[in-house]
């Protein structure tokens, strides 16, 4: 999403630049927050970049009004500043995003990048019958998805460690060495793979097959046998993030 | 032919323009409504007549684009309708306690304030877990704007006063984050929501929803519209699930009325039986 290239080194630090603004983690061994941030606001590309301070020390009130007057929030770190930080940035950054007279143009445009979701995408399947195997396949294909296969839970592992921008994971329950259950445990046991979408098709209708499935790991189930155009638009769902 | 018929002639042809330029489907939205925000649209560009304004729309994307936020206007909020989620909460979500694993779709979502409503609820009645939610609109932008959780701070009175009407159990204040003018949803509330691009004229079944929840939105389609939208939510419902429309719209005139039984009448919501 945004580019990180070290901008100014002052000291031991380097501030990477986040796009928008920069947010500068203060509280560094070789100099202080505040020469950092009255450093910082001397530099002539840096006057004007916002600064959130996040710090582990309690301010004094006199170091509590230096800081105010460089920086446009301070937040104290505690139990849940971590989320806290991420919150405030995120709301920090929202409003210099909506000022800009670009965010007005974007609507228009972007219809259209929805409905290019299929085409370069990468989708596993994963099914030990081989039918199954062609069929999606062809359907796939024809949408330009790159599809790639596995015939059971090992094959579909070696292939994600092989294939990083897999988007999506097509994944059959009863497969022979290695099920469909197990593939997904050991996914999601994978922090990278945390985000990667995983659709389980499943032949067992019962209700508590398809909580099984949601336990395993996979994000979404379908019955087989697959309805093609409710997988096409499963798929859409799911590949839109 | 009469002036009306040529002013309804020239909407038909705006949105016929909006549709191939930008692809962009408002030829089925209720004839009323739709040529109410057009004409909106015309007097503020200063323009005489709908034809000026299809050029305009073609030509400029500026013009389309504020036409787009026209026609786009959904009025929400967090806990719109207090009794609705005092329904949810007393007759609905009992009933699917016991199920391992629920689904809901809110489709026509527009900026989410309705999705996080819900998964606050579910949240304070312990079934967030185990929920999946859809959240659904056919307007990539207010679907960015709902994924950020960022709504306007001047907004959460009237938020909090809904939520402690709607029967909530502890602050609002507890969900968000506050800054700036702006408050953020809490990220606990969106692990299980998953925002997607659907368009309810066009698109399909994507799953069986235990509770699919569509308000205010079949109002602004025509009846050739709200048929195949409502044949779609059958569809996408399953045997024994809710099926919940706004307070202005009703299940009775369709075609598919028989298939479902009412639950609570006032608050529009239905269960499949058929």
């Amino acid at each position: 999403m945004v580019s990180r290239q070290p901008v100014l080194t002052l000291g031991k630090a380097s501030l990477l630049m986040l796009g928008i603004g920069t947010i500068a983690l203060v509280g560094l061994p070789d100099m202080s927050g505040l020469n950092l941030l009255e450093a910082l606001r001397a530099q002539p590309e840096a006057e004007q970049i916002p600064v959130v301070v996040y710090t582990g020390k309690e301010l004094e009130p006199k170091e509590r009004a230096q800081l105010d007057h460089y920086a446009q929030s301070v937040i104290i770190k505690d139990a849940r500043s971590p989320e806290r930080l991420l919150d405030d940035t995120t709301l920090f950054l929202h409003r210099v995003e909506e000022d800009l007279p670009e965010a007005q143009r974007r609507t228009i445009r972007m219809l259209h990048d929805v409905e290019t979701l299929f085409a370069g995408r990468k989708v596993l399947l994963v099914d030990d019958d081989m039918r199954n195997i062609f069929s999606l396949s062809a359907v796939l294909q024809e949408k330009s998805v790159e599809v790639f296969t596995a015939a059971n839970g090992r094959e579909a592992l070696e292939q994600l460690q092989a294939e990083p921008d897999i988007a999506l994971v097509l994944m059959d329950i009863m497969m022979p060495e290695m099920d469909g259950y197990e593939a997904m445990r050991r996914i999601r046991e994978q922090p990278r793979f945390a985000e990667l979408s995983i659709i389980a098709l499943t032949a067992k209708a019962m209700k508590g097959d398809r909580a099984l499935c949601i336990e395993a790991g996979a994000n979404d189930y379908l019955a087989k046998p697959v309805d093609t155009e409710k997988l096409l638009s499963m798929m859409r769902v799911w590949l839109y993030r | 032919m009469t002036a009306e018929a040529v002013e309804r002639l020239e909407i038909d042809l705006l949105f016929e323009a909006m549709h191939r330029r930008y692809g962009y489907d408002f030829r089925h939205y209720a004839s009323s409504s739709a040529a109410r925000r057009v004409m909106r649209r015309v007097a503020r560009e200063g323009l005489s007549s709908v034809s000026e304004l299809q050029h305009c729309v073609l030509h400029d994307e500026s013009v389309a684009e504020a036409l787009l936020r026209d026609l786009s206007i959904n009025v929400t909020e967090l806990f719109r309708d207090p009794e609705f989620y005092c329904a949810l909460r007393d007759t609905v979500l009992p009933q699917l306690a016991a199920h391992v694993h629920l689904k809901f779709w809110h489709a026509g979502c527009a900026t989410g304030e309705e999705v996080y409503s819900m998964a606050i609820l579910l949240t304070e009645e312990g079934l967030y877990e185990r929920s999946q939610l859809y959240a659904t609109d056919f307007n990539p932008v207010a679907l960015e704007a709902a994924n950020s959780g960022v709504f306007p701070l001047a907004r959460m009175r009237l938020y909090s006063s809904n939520y402690l009407q709607a029967g909530g159990k502890r602050s609002l204040s507890d969900y968000y984050h506050a800054n700036y003018e702006r408050t953020i949803m809490d990220e606990k509330l969106k692990q299980s929501i998953l925002f997607t691009h659907h368009n309810l004229a066009t698109d399909s079944s994507f799953g069986e929803m235990q509770v699919i929840i569509c308000r205010n939105v079949l109002i602004y389609f025509d009846r050739e519209l709200q048929e195949r939208v409502l044949q779609l939510f059958d569809d996408s419902l399953c045997d024994a699930g809710f099926l919940c429309l706004g307070s202005h719209e009703t299940l009775k005139l369709s075609g598919l009325a028989d298939r479902y039984e009412t639950v609570v009448d006032k608050q529009r919501i239905y269960r499949k039986i058929g």
